[in-house]
């Protein structure tokens, strides 16, 4: 394979009112014609700014201090960075480079639909007529998605009515397809996508990409994603490149500290952490059953009614959960896991309508007393999702740790001054049951890391001993090491205070590292349910081996496997009408051949018909 | 019946705007029905308010030194002794006929007489002015979008604001003081009809009352334009080959008018507030001048003139603003 | 995402109203402009322990007399110093600023916009629809038609407080506090809205969320997380609004239906000078007093310019991290 792009010697820095930043050190690497390179590094790492300096699409406070980035694509070689803006907008953007984001609903202008954006682009590079163009626009833009119906509605619509997965195939459509670039940057695609989505999009785009002859410059943080799809692989740590190599070699044989670490570091979901084994006691802490929730909403009708729909988010659930135990909920958006987890808190918004009943240590959540409620409230933590934003901004973080302490008022001094100093120590402490060094208990919020954030908010809900503790996305936002230092801290906490776990997460690794039973949900449903090591190696249900294989493994020949997997057995997420989804009626848990191990067979059936 | 017309062609107005749009259609009928909904609570308040307010009418009309006989048989006369409701639909009727009575200041005019004689000054002022805000803040704000950071940008932004913090009444005199009385180029009152607007005695007041409206709308479009651009689908739009132009004209124009858009009108048909001042100062025969000498003397037929069709229009400029906004960006309807 | 925030910026990020008060303080020109205002509110006290005449004394033998070493100002129409009468009037425009934070436009839109949203659906309904009537209307139609109805009723009143309402009636107080009344009653709907739209956002966010979790009642809720997020459009609010206040009074009294002559407030000063026919001689009376006024309310204006630029840059900081 002859060489197509070459980047030599690059660096950039970021020039800031107190000083410049140095993003990019001396970065060098090959795109080689036809392949498939994965640039991959953890946050601030510097990757898209390297697809930037490369379209040379830098923003105004980034200063290129030297290197060269050499197209080989014509007869004569072209530095891109000592092109004019014009010459590069004219020759080569678009036409021999191409980019897509991971904002792909943010690349289209908002009021236009997407179908006018891919007119633009063909009659912009193809020089034909508006009429001759929609029609080539349509085209293309259906041969993105399979099924052409799908593709002729969604012409005309509005990035914002599109999902996800729409709109990024829209943006692969509107980059790719019109002009057939020589290099296509593709930064962190996928990253906002549900796992099962990503999986099918970045199987098409690997599709398009090959088809075309198209080099593919693959940027992401996910060293799985990397290993699926990449032949070959650059690593960059701070500005810098760490490694580069053949993807086999650096994973199978890494040369960098950096890499080993991540490897070791990174949760598999054949990789457990937890080494106890959680012997099922048979104290009920959380009993939901039949648990249904939904939000009313209107939807404007004919001219002048507005009739009224209800979105259910939890279709009838049944669940108990043991004292002492690490629960697992698993599910992409949408599938209910985080209005559950509402639900057995009571902090639902009001317009919620609920069915069932939910008791938490014997007592029904719903028949509680106010009063009685926030007695309940010291015995259950919860930590939302989202790491920073949990947080409220502008607070210290010790009023944060202590917010239960005083809400509640557990402290035993009465005057003011002892309670203040009481106040420091309960904070200091909790403090370093996470971890945190005890100095910054005065920071502000924004001065903490998305690892700390999540340990301040671990560390508030703890503040009150409470017995049960909900978890949502613990691991979601945060780079690979991390992650793998919240759950040992997590193992750690539960051991010392004898805690029990609901963890929700659509992160399948977490789950399948530290959690003794799991339950897979599914727009509303339980599909499966049952040990961790049950539900994860030995699925019954579709959805479950489908999310299973979508995963990426930092493994190049387990993450192949999982490629031909999804080929093979067609274990892709089939897409379901409103129709279907609406006729599935009541979903029942029923005991497999294993004990302890259920599935629900309605959906296992829809499931099993759609695949065929 | 001049109400009916007036609703005829507003309802003309929706299907015209609404066309091939089904989504902007069931808006703008929609919010056209409501119209009458608001308008008549809002009209009742009004109109209670100012029958509850001191100041007899029939002690305007009569004069105040009239005797106890007078003043009754001017009630009489003029109605005011009926029940609250009747006179209110009396007068709601009237008016929307377009019969609004005999001012009560120059009685001899009807106040549509009178409007119809004064409005068009007031309109010599504020159209040209408008229409100089529009373009030159327009300009000025684009032009400092281009030039942010530079001094010519902090300087274009603090003299908006030094403009913007002059009241009329102020700058106004100031203006007649150092161009009328001490350097005598320009005219300290109004002469002429209201085609006068072509000469030098439209001058200062065009200035006055364009001069805070540009520095606001100069901030205003830079503001906006600022927005658009630091935008992720300029970028997209760079990465993919566009054009400065292009990108100017289709991708931020096009997202910055959204918000102009719903600024524009309601200043566009709502200056009147401000030309009182000027129109009171520079001695212009106006509708708001005559709105204010109306207010003080207890002109009533002016003030129920001035209240219906006031709201009235107010509604409609809401209604016109927001259908446009619908019109221009399909994301409203969601 | 993981980055650790540097040491150095961590300075400017939180806007509690000390750190707010430190970053004005720093800007060479924010300082200029507290300056200006400064020297009105000094004028405005000091008027009530001593000015340099009486601002009510005619001397007819000395009116339309330009500045002079006694009279600094000059004297109008009938004779009386302008720069007392300015020092009293300034007064007006002081005491309207502060209770218009304190207990006006300020606090109502604080707490109309803020609390309904986040408490009762009904309660917002309510609040949002008066906004909206009451905006409707033009709003000096508005004032003038409440001010007329309501002045006989009130001014019957402030009979009944005898001495008290006396005095009021004489220095202008009573005049200033109607005002005061009709211009909160329409002020608050703007910024309410505003605050509105925030608590909106707000109140389906992770922190909140939080909160709840950990038992926190909706008024620890409100007044210990979401406010204090507001800080910065509450600042912005204030300014504006003090501003429109000051303006308003001021074409109030132009026009002769705020603040009463002979007692003197800016907008009736501005009257007297444009009732005059002889502005050539008598440019001194225009003069003053805008510039004055001018100033004042030009210092408001900047300072809300100049913490937008000031609070911005520090966003910039913010997401470079």
């Amino acid at each position: 394979m002859s060489k197509l792009l070459e980047v030599r010697g690059l660096s950039v820095d970021f020039v800031l009112p107190n000083g410049s930043k140095r993003v990019l050190d001396d970065v060098s690497f090959d795109l080689k014609r036809g392949e498939v390179l994965g640039l991959v590094g953890e946050s601030g790492s510097g990757k898209s700014m390297t697809a930037n300096a490369i379209s040379c699409l830098l923003p105004k406070k980034a200063q290129v201090l030297g290197g060269e980035v050499i197209f080989f694509g014509d007869e004569t070689p072209a530095d891109f960075l000592k092109l004019s803006e014009r010459e590069m907008r004219n020759k080569y953007r678009a036409k021999r480079v191409s980019l897509i984001f991971q904002d792909a609903k943010g690349s289209f202008s908002p009021p236009r639909s997407v179908g006018r954006h891919i007119e633009e682009m063909v009659r912009l590079h193809k020089g034909v007529s508006k009429k001759k163009a929609k029609g080539i626009a349509k085209e293309i833009f259906g041969s993105m998605f399979g099924d052409s119906k799908e593709g002729e509605r969604n012409f005309d619509k509005i990035t914002q009515s599109l999902s996800g997965g729409q709109a990024q195939r829209a943006s692969i459509a509107l980059a790719a397809l019109v002009t057939k670039p020589d290099v296509l940057i593709a930064d962190e695609a996928t990253t906002a996508l549900d796992v099962t989505v990503q999986a099918k999009v970045l199987d098409e785009l690997m599709q398009v990409v090959r088809e075309n002859n198209i080099s593919l410059i693959f940027i992401t943080h996910d060293f799985g994603l990397v290993a699926e799809y990449a032949d070959r692989v650059v690593v960059l740590d701070k500005g810098k490149v760490v490694e580069t190599g053949v993807t086999e070699d650096v994973f199978y044989r890494p040369q960098s500290e950096f890499v080993k670490n991540v490897l070791r570091d990174l949760p598999r979901i054949d990789k457990r952490l937890r080494q106890k084994e959680h012997t099922s006691l048979q104290n009920n802490v959380i009993n939901v059953q039949n648990l249904s929730v939904a939000f009313p909403y209107t939807t404007p009708k004919g001219l002048f009614g507005n009739v009224s729909e209800k979105e259910v988010a939890v279709n009838n659930i049944s669940l108990e959960i043991k004292e002492g135990e690490i629960f697992g909920v698993v599910g992409e958006s949408g599938s209910g896991k985080t209005t559950f987890m509402r639900s057995v808190l009571r902090v639902l918004p009001d317009i919620a309508q609920l069915e069932g009943s939910v008791d938490v240590l014997d007592k029904d959540v719903y028949a509680l007393e106010e009063n009685q409620l926030r007695a309940l409230r010291k015995m259950v933590g919860g930590v939302p999702q989202g790491t920073k934003q949990s947080l409220t901004p502008r607070k210290r973080i010790d009023f944060l740790i202590s917010e239960a302490l005083d809400i509640h008022n557990l402290y035993e001094s009465d005057n003011a001054d002892k309670k203040e100093e009481e106040r420091r120590e309960r904070v200091a402490q909790l403090m370093e049951a996470v971890e945190l060094p005890v100095d910054r208990m005065r920071d502000y919020v924004a001065r903490l890391s998305g690892g700390e954030a999540q340990r301040v908010a671990i560390a508030s809900a703890l503040a009150t001993n409470p017995k049960v503790l909900f978890l949502d996305e613990p691991t979601a936002s945060l780079d690979a090491s991390r992650k793998h230092t919240i759950l040992n801290l997590l193992l750690k906490l539960q051991e010392e205070r004898g805690l029990t776990y609901v963890l929700i997460s659509h992160e399948l690794p977490t789950i399948a590292s530290i959690c003794d039973r799991v339950a897979v949900m599914w727009k509303g449903r339980i599909v499966e349910l049952g040990g961790a090591r049950q539900v994860l190696e030995n699925s019954l249900h579709p959805y479950t081996q489908i999310l299973r294989t979508s995963f990426s493994v930092p493994d190049p020949k387990e993450a192949r496997r999982n490629l031909r997997l999804r080929k093979e057995k067609n274990l892709v997420m089939p897409s379901f009408s409103a129709q279907e989804l609406e006729s599935i009626g009541q979903s029942e848990l029923v005991e497999s051949s294993q004990k302890g191990h259920y599935v629900d067979d309605v959906t296992q059936q829809l499931f099993f018909n759609k695949m065929k | 019946m001049t109400l009916i017309v007036i609703f005829g062609l507003w309802f003309v107005l929706a299907i015209l705007i609404s066309k091939n749009r089904p989504s902007v259609r069931r808006f703008a009928f929609k919010r056209f029905i409501w119209v009458p909904i608001l308008f008549i609570p809002i009209w009742f308040g009004t109109y209670s308010m100012m029958k509850a307010a001191p100041g007899d009418p029939a002690y305007v009309i009569a004069g105040s030194h009239a005797s106890e006989e007078v003043i009754e048989a001017t009630r009489e006369a003029y109605g005011l002794n009926r029940p609250h409701i009747v006179q209110f639909v009396d007068d709601t009727w009237k008016q929307a006929n377009g019969n609004s009575g005999n001012s009560f200041i120059f009685s001899e005019k009807t106040i549509a007489q009178l409007a119809a004689e004064r409005i068009p000054y007031s309109f010599a002022i504020t159209f040209p002015s408008l229409l100089v805000i529009l373009f030159v803040g327009l300009t000025v704000g684009l032009w400092a979008t281009f030039k942010k950071g530079t001094w010519l940008d902090t300087f274009l932004l603090s003299s908006a604001l030094f403009w913007q913090a002059f009241p009329s009444l102020i700058l106004i005199q100031f203006l007649m003081l150092i161009f009328s009385v001490k350097l005598g180029w320009l005219p300290a009152g109004w002469s002429g009809d209201w085609t006068a607007v072509f000469t030098t005695t439209a001058i200062i007041p065009i200035v006055t009352m364009s001069l805070g409206g540009i520095a606001g709308m100069a901030r205003f479009v830079r503001t906006i334009t600022l927005n658009v651009i630091d935008e992720p689908y300029i970028n997209a739009a760079k990465s993919r080959g566009l054009g400065p132009f292009r990108i100017a004209i289709r991708y931020v124009l096009h997202n910055a008018s959204l918000p102009l858009v719903t600024v524009l009108l309601p200043m566009f048909f709502l200056s009147f507030e401000g030309s009182f001042f000027i129109e009171r100062i520079y001695s212009i025969p106006g509708f708001s001048n005559f709105a204010l000498e109306a207010l003080f003397a207890r002109d009533y037929p002016f003030l129920l003139f001035f209240a219906f069709w006031g709201i009235l229009l107010g509604l409609f400029i809401k209604w016109l603003t927001d259908m446009l906004y619908i019109r221009l960006d399909p994301r409203a309807t969601q | 995402m993981d980055t650790i925030n540097t040491k150095k910026t961590s300075r400017f990020k939180q806007s509690s109203f000390a750190e707010l008060a430190r970053l004005v303080w720093q800007d060479k020109l924010s300082r200029i402009a507290v300056f200006v205002i400064g020297i009105v509110v000094f004028m405005a006290l000091l008027s009530f322990f001593w000015t340099p005449h009486d601002p009510f004394t005619n001397q007819v033998a000395l009116r339309r007399q330009g500045p002079s070493w006694s009279s600094w100002f000059g004297t109008d129409l009938v004779g009386r110093d302008l720069f007392s009468r300015v020092m009293y009037a300034s007064r007006i425009t002081v005491i309207l600023t502060f209770i218009t934070i304190v207990a006006g436009g300020l606090p109502f839109s604080i707490g109309l916009g803020v609390f309904p949203i986040f408490y009762s659906k009904k309660a917002d309904f309510a609040v949002q629809r008066t906004g909206e009537a009451l905006g409707a209307l033009p709003a000096l139609f508005l004032i003038l038609i409440l001010r007329a109805g309501l002045r006989p009723m009130y001014d019957n009143f402030v009979y009944t407080l005898g001495p008290a309402g006396r005095w009021a009636i004489k220095t202008g107080m009573a005049d200033l506090f109607v005002i005061f009344l009709i211009i909160s009653f329409i002020s608050w709907i703007g910024p309410a809205r505003m605050f509105r739209a925030q608590v909106l956002q707000m109140r389906e966010s992770a922190f909140v969320e939080r909160a709840r979790m950990l038992g926190a009642s909706k008024f620890r809720i409100v007044s210990r997380h979401i406010l204090p997020q507001l800080y910065t459009y509450i600042v912005h609010s204030a300014l504006l609004m003090i501003v429109g206040v000051v303006g308003t009074e001021l074409a109030l009294s132009f026009l002769g239906i705020g603040i009463q002559l002979p007692y003197p407030s800016f907008g009736g000063l501005l009257a007297e000078s444009a009732n005059s026919r002889m502005l050539s001689s008598a440019a001194h009376l225009l003069i003053f007093p805008g510039l004055v006024i001018f100033s004042y309310i030009f210092a408001f204006l900047f300072l809300e310019l100049r913490l937008t630029l000031l609070t911005s840059s520090e966003h910039e900081r913010e997401v470079l991290q």
